[in-house]
Order: C-alpha cells, then sequence, then structure tokens
C-alpha cells in the first residue's frame, strides 16, 4: 500500500487506504480518501450550514481531523462515507449550536423563481431558498428530502426524537412551499 | 396543507446537487492539519541538483583530494601506507641500515613522543638509501632520531637487567645469545615455561655485553639455533629473542606479534 501510484490508489478500498494512512502515514493515501470523500462532505457541510463557503471548509477540515482521531472506535460495520456523514453532522450541529442563529427568513426576501424556465436558476433559488430556512427545520429537511434519510436515523444523528424531526420537516416543507409560492 | 411533496418538488430536491468541490487550498490545509496532528509523514526535504550546486560539490571535492594529498607528502613523502603484514618491522632491520641513522640521542630524549612506528622509519630509510643527496637532508631527522630513542631506551633496559649476550661477531649456529632492540610493547603477554629447554649461551654476559656506542656497529646477527629435548631449534629472527635474568634464573623472551613467550631456562642441572 505504501508508495502506491495514483491509479492503485483509486482502486484501493477505503479500508485499504485508512490501513495505509495508520500504518504509514501514507500522505498519498490519505489524498485519494479526501479526494474521494471530500466534495460529497463539503456539500452536504456547506447546504446545512448554509453560510460562507470558507466556514464548511473549516468544518471539513475538522471532520477529517476528528476521523482520524476517532478511527480507532470504527469497527468497518457501516461505509467509511456513512461514518464521515456522521461526524460531519455532528460538528455541523455544534457549531450550528455555539454560533447559532435564530434566521427566520422572510418570505418576501425570497425571490420569485415561478415561471422561470431555466432548470439551473430553478435549482440556484431552490438553494438560496433551502438556506434561509431555520437551522433546525433546514437540517432536518435536507437530510430527509435530498439525503435520503429516514426520521430515525436523522434523530439520532442529531440527537432529537423522532417526533420533533417530523415536526421540523413539517415546517420545513411548508416554508419552502411558501417561499416558492411566493 | 400537506408536508407530503408534490412530484415537482421532489423532483427538484432530487436534482439538487450532491458534490460539490472546495477551494483547491483546502487539500493542502486538511494535510498539513494532519501532519501536524501526526497521522502523516512530513515530507522528506528534497534538493534540487543544479548545476551550480555540481560544480560546487566537484570544485569542493577537487579541494579536499588535493589538500589530502599535500599534508600526505607534507608528513609521509612517498613512505608507503602500509608496511608488510605479519612481520614486525624492526626484525626486518639490519645493522647496516641501523648505522646510517645516528643523530644525537639528546634530541631523541627531548622529544620522544615523535618516535615513529618502525615500518614508517623503515620506508624512509629505502628512499633515503635510493637517493644519497636526500641521505643528508633534514626530514630523515626525525624518524632516525626515534629509532634511536628506541634503541637507547633498549639500551637502558639492558644494562639494567639484561644478561642476554650479544655478540659482534657470528656466533656458530649451536649457540647464541641475542642483544636486540626492544620490541614494541607486548600486551596480554603469555608465560610459557619449559624446563626441557635448554639454551647455553656462547658467552658469558659481562664478556659479551657491547658498550652502548659499539652497539650500532653490530655486524647482521646470523639464525639463532638451540636444542630442544634433543632437537634443533632455529630462530631466523634473532632480533625477536632475548635472554634476561631474574630472582629466579635467566629467562628466554620470545617477541612474537600476539605478545611475549617467556620460557624459563634449565642450568643443565
Amino acid at each position: 500500500m505504501r508508495g502506491m501510484s495514483a491509479p492503485h490508489e483509486s482502486r484501493a478500498t477505503d479500508r485499504e487506504l485508512v490501513e495505509a494512512v495508520l500504518q504509514y502515514r501514507d500522505e498519498g493515501a490519505f489524498r485519494a480518501l479526501y479526494r474521494r470523500h471530500t466534495p460529497r462532505l463539503f456539500m452536504l457541510v456547506a447546504r446545512l450550514l448554509a453560510r460562507d463557503d470558507r466556514e464548511a471548509e473549516d468544518v471539513v477540515q475538522e471532520i477529517w481531523i476528528h476521523a482520524f482521531e476517532s478511527l480507532d472506535r470504527f469497527e468497518w460495520n457501516s461505509s467509511f462515507s456513512t461514518w464521515l456523514t456522521g461526524i460531519g453532522l455532528n460538528r455541523v450541529r455544534d457549531r450550528i449550536r455555539k454560533y447559532g442563529r435564530s434566521r427566520e427568513t422572510a418570505v418576501e426576501a425570497v425571490p420569485d423563481v415561478a415561471g422561470a424556465p431555466d432548470p439551473h436558476e430553478v435549482r440556484v433559488d431552490l438553494e438560496r431558498m433551502i438556506g434561509r430556512l431555520p437551522d433546525d427545520e433546514r437540517m432536518v429537511l435536507v437530510l430527509h428530502d435530498v439525503e435520503g434519510m429516514k426520521h430515525r436515523e436523522i434523530s439520532e444523528h442529531l440527537d432529537i426524537p423522532e417526533g420533533t424531526s417530523k415536526t421540523h420537516l413539517f415546517n420545513a416543507r411548508r416554508r419552502l412551499r411558501a417561499m416558492m409560492s411566493g | 396543507m400537506t408536508d407530503k411533496l408534490t412530484p415537482e418538488e421532489r423532483e427538484a430536491l432530487k436534482n439538487l446537487p450532491r458534490e460539490r468541490m472546495p477551494g483547491a487550498a483546502l487539500e493542502g490545509r486538511v494535510v498539513n492539519a494532519m501532519r501536524e496532528h501526526g497521522f502523516l509523514a512530513r515530507p522528506r526535504r528534497t534538493i534540487a541538483v543544479t548545476g551550480g550546486r555540481v560544480a560546487t560539490l566537484v570544485a569542493a571535492s577537487v579541494a579536499l583530494m588535493i589538500g589530502a594529498y599535500s599534508i600526505g607528502l607534507h608528513r609521509g613523502g612517498s613512505v608507503p601506507a602500509l608496511s608488510p603484514v605479519g612481520t614486525p618491522a624492526f626484525e626486518k632491520r639490519s645493522t647496516a641500515e641501523t648505522m646510517e641513522e645516528t643523530p644525537p640521542p639528546k634530541q631523541v630524549a627531548e622529544r620522544p613522543h615523535e618516535a615513529e612506528p618502525p615500518a614508517v622509519v623503515d620506508a624512509v630509510r629505502k628512499v633515503a638509501a635510493e637517493s644519497p643527496e636526500k641521505k643528508a637532508a633534514a626530514p630523515a631527522a626525525p624518524a632516525a632520531r626515534s629509532d634511536e630513542a628506541d634503541r637507547d631506551q633498549a639500551a637502558g633496559r639492558v644494562e639494567a637487567k639484561d644478561e642476554g649476550v650479544a655478540s659482534n661477531e657470528p656466533a656458530s649456529p649451536a649457540t647464541e645469545a641475542v642483544d636486540m632492540p626492544p620490541p614494541p610493547p607486548a600486551s596480554g603477554a603469555r608465560e610459557k615455561a619449559s624446563p626441557e629447554i635448554t639454551l647455553k649461551p656462547k658467552q658469558s654476559s659481562e664478556a659479551a655485553r657491547p658498550a652502548a656506542s659499539a652497539r650500532s656497529q653490530m655486524a647482521p646477527k646470523p639464525p639463532l639455533t638451540f636444542m630442544l629435548n634433543g632437537v634443533p631449534v632455529t630462530i631466523e629472527a634473532p632480533d625477536s629473542v632475548r635472554v634476561t635474568e631474574d630472582e629466579l634464573g635467566k629467562m628466554l623472551l620470545i617477541y612474537t606479534s600476539d605478545g611475549i613467550i617467556r620460557v624459563r631456562l634449565g642450568d643443565g642441572r
């Protein structure tokens, strides 16, 4: 594993790469892991935080450090990607609680996307509308409707009851619909 | 109002991008952070090989070689680096060679630490013999002085303790006692005594002991032969043998590369 070339790294499994990092402190293996998982991780964190990208980058860096600090607790019962996502959700939740904002976006501030023919514009506007949801509601909406998680998983990751997760989802969809129709 | 998504809403959310590359600098930041936490090895420093650096290295190497060669010329002249293996150099010196080096002993006494190994002395002596003009030159003097120091120190020891017999005339092959320059100090000397060895010096020690000044005129010593259990034993390097006497009687000392072999001599009774 040590000194493996880029093609080998791309074929190596997550577990092989992680072991190369742990055993040989192989930078190439880590870079392969980083490039494989960071784009999805960064997108999720940026969408959940709904702040500037720089903050999302800080969180991504924290996620990688924390992941390798706690690798001895990872037993490979789930995928490495899922495990990274769990760490990312904890970091986002902690950061929102720490620097929390009570952001209730005014509906009138949301641009009117009705009748917009360009799907790219619709997507951008949808992203902006999601970003204007309150933090708790946005996190549940993203995890449920974008990432496809179940309420049970969301309640575990965000450390909230399942009923609270469902309530947040209901409110989030209602606000989002109101923004889109507004 | 329901919380169910319409197909359009579901499609819109489904089409949201799932991946996005962060800034290019983030990878470097994360890698550095991983290094700082000890999860990744530190990168090895590499030195770019440029033409200037190669030229500097070559120049430094040449200067080092020239310097070393100059020091060698200054200190050792054309002295060979190695002496023959297995035979102590002092055993090979002939008396004629010894006679060529007669610097004042006083100088030697003042600087005994300048004594050089016999191998070096021999080599210098050979060079001097090849070029008579160089024989009188100064560089040969230190080596000769050191050898003379050895001999004078040996003479002092011999006069104080040695009962050995030094002969200026060729001795019969049957018996001979020898006087010799002192061998190098032996460490871990072994003591071997054999009462069956009989060695009968031809001359008494008092009569045969030469003066220190006359010792330098000795002829080359023939091989030393003695009888051991009725068998003649010949020592072809008599300089390696010396007879001494202590309170218990006479003793034959044989200097070897491993140390001194001490043989207690019988008195023939």
